[in-house]
């Protein structure tokens, strides 16, 4: 047998089954679905690449005041990519001071003390969002008042998220660690949701003058705003939390507010600046698989 | 709602229909592509893949040489994932997923000889590769010319030298069948 009919011979059987078709229009839905991904990838960042700019361009004190891109710790001059893939490591529980002694059915919040009070959403989330902020910084005010309530109601309501707050007190702001012991003596005793939206919602007004305990006051029951003046006042286990929120702000090279660190599938990427609801569902629902 | 491919115009170069672009030329080439790769859905990924370079770069699709091009580019990315999986397919003899033949004994002797085919491809020539499978979809010398970019007169010359080498290594490893 001649070379071209033998070889036409063997290569007939990479014929495609008889009922084999492509499938065009699933084909170009693909090809849609690959351009919309390229798209929003672009325009975070453009997004990213112009608050980087103006992050540098300012110095950190002016920062806060006049960029809307978040405060950033003094002395560094990092700009932040996009989304920065961390180092894999597990989400770290959130450490809060557990104070059996203290008298939980005062308060009318069974078991407050054993609940991780900066922690919200299904454990079995696939994405975790851990946002690292300071009750000063005019843009995490910005993001918890305009972003985070839909952000809740769409992603961590629905099982989809777990939200995880860490404490990012920055030095430049006076009031930034006496407001995060509020919190958290708050979340001690069961209030946290409702005193950190009280103190994103009246940041202009304590951080005018300081007088953070009147802000909070204004959410919480007499009874226990007396407690929380207590803990605030002597409760070294507040700053634990904020310690070990520290530790790992360190370990993730943050250095500004508000940044978000995802967590998906062992994979923890920073993201700094999110003030734009869309932004951030257009970044979750690729992270999800949608 | 966008209409299919309505974002996809928008963006390209102005003048040319992306959508009907791709529907003229989809199926052709995700059928070159599957005679090369195992897999059907594999190669409806690579044809995607094909036709992604076009939507970022419109100016292929403009040109004359534009089929030529979308045929051999379909071949090489099949040839680049089949060589990438060679080891796999030498090591694997699972059965295809829809059977030509009817017994088990003939199911799996096709799919035993597909594997030797697309491994002795794998191990030839790129261009011996490319004009066999390119010849073997039924294109014309002219068309097997302009997608290799070749002389039309030299085409059969160059088919019988990979028909010859073809054979000379499917022997080589596999006895004559």
């Amino acid at each position: 047998m001649n070379d071209e009919r033998w070889v036409d011979a063997r290569l007939r059987a990479l014929q495609p089954a008889n009922d084999w078709s492509p499938n065009a229009n699933r084909a170009f839905a693909r090809l849609r679905g690959r351009q919309r991904r390229r798209r929003s990838w672009m325009w975070a960042t453009a997004m990213a690449s112009v608050a980087g700019i103006v992050m540098i361009a300012l110095p950190p004190e002016a920062t806060c005041a006049v960029a809307r891109v978040g405060c950033r710790r003094p002395a560094t001059a990092v700009l932040l990519a996009p989304a920065v893939a961390l180092p894999p490591q597990a989400p770290q529980p959130v450490v809060v001071a557990k104070s059996a002694e203290r008298p939980v059915k005062a308060v009318g919040h069974a078991l407050t003390y054993d609940v991780n009070y900066k922690e919200s959403g299904s454990p079995k989330a696939p994405v975790v969002c851990e946002i690292y902020s300071d009750y000063e910084c005019p843009m995490c005010g910005t993001f918890y008042r305009d972003v985070f309530p839909q952000f809740i109601a769409e992603y961590v309501k629905t099982g989809k998220v777990r939200v995880i707050h860490r404490d990012f007190p920055l030095t430049q702001h006076p009031f930034a660690k006496l407001a995060a012991r509020y919190a958290n003596a708050a979340g001690e005793l069961g209030h946290y949701d409702e005193v950190v939206a009280q103190l994103f919602a009246s940041q202009m007004e304590w951080t005018a003058n300081g007088n953070v305990d009147a802000s909070v006051a204004k959410v919480l029951p007499a009874e226990t705003m007396r407690k929380v003046r207590a803990l605030v006042e002597s409760d070294p286990k507040l700053d634990a939390t904020v310690q070990s929120d520290l530790s790992m702000v360190a370990r993730d090279r943050i250095d500004q507010t508000p940044t978000i660190v995802f967590v998906s599938k062992g994979v923890r990427r920073k993201v700094a600046g999110i003030q734009s609801f869309d932004l951030l569902r257009s970044y979750l629902d690729e992270m999800l698989g949608k | 709602m966008n209409a299919p491919g309505k974002a996809i115009e928008t963006e390209a170069a102005e003048g040319f229909d992306f959508e009907t672009f791709f529907h003229d030329h989809y199926e052709r080439v995700a059928r070159v592509i599957v005679r090369v790769v195992r897999d059907p859905s594999r190669a409806e990924e690579i044809a995607v893949d094909v036709f992604w370079k076009v939507w970022r770069n419109p100016e292929i699709a403009l040109s004359d040489r534009a089929g030529g091009w979308l045929y051999r580019t379909a071949v090489r990315m099949g040839l680049d994932d089949l060589r990438k999986n060679a080891r796999r397919i030498r090591h694997e003899s699972r059965p295809p997923n829809r059977p030509q033949a009817e017994t088990p004994e003939q199911v799996h002797a096709a799919a035993q000889e597909r594997d030797r085919v697309r491994l002795v491809l794998a191990s030839l020539d790129a261009r011996h590769a490319e004009l066999l499978l390119l010849r073997s979809d039924d294109l014309s010398y002219a068309e097997v010319a302009a997608a290799l970019d070749l002389n039309p007169s030299s085409v059969g010359t160059f088919i019988s030298r990979a028909q010859e080498a073809f054979r000379r290594e499917y022997v080589k490893q596999y006895g004559e069948p």
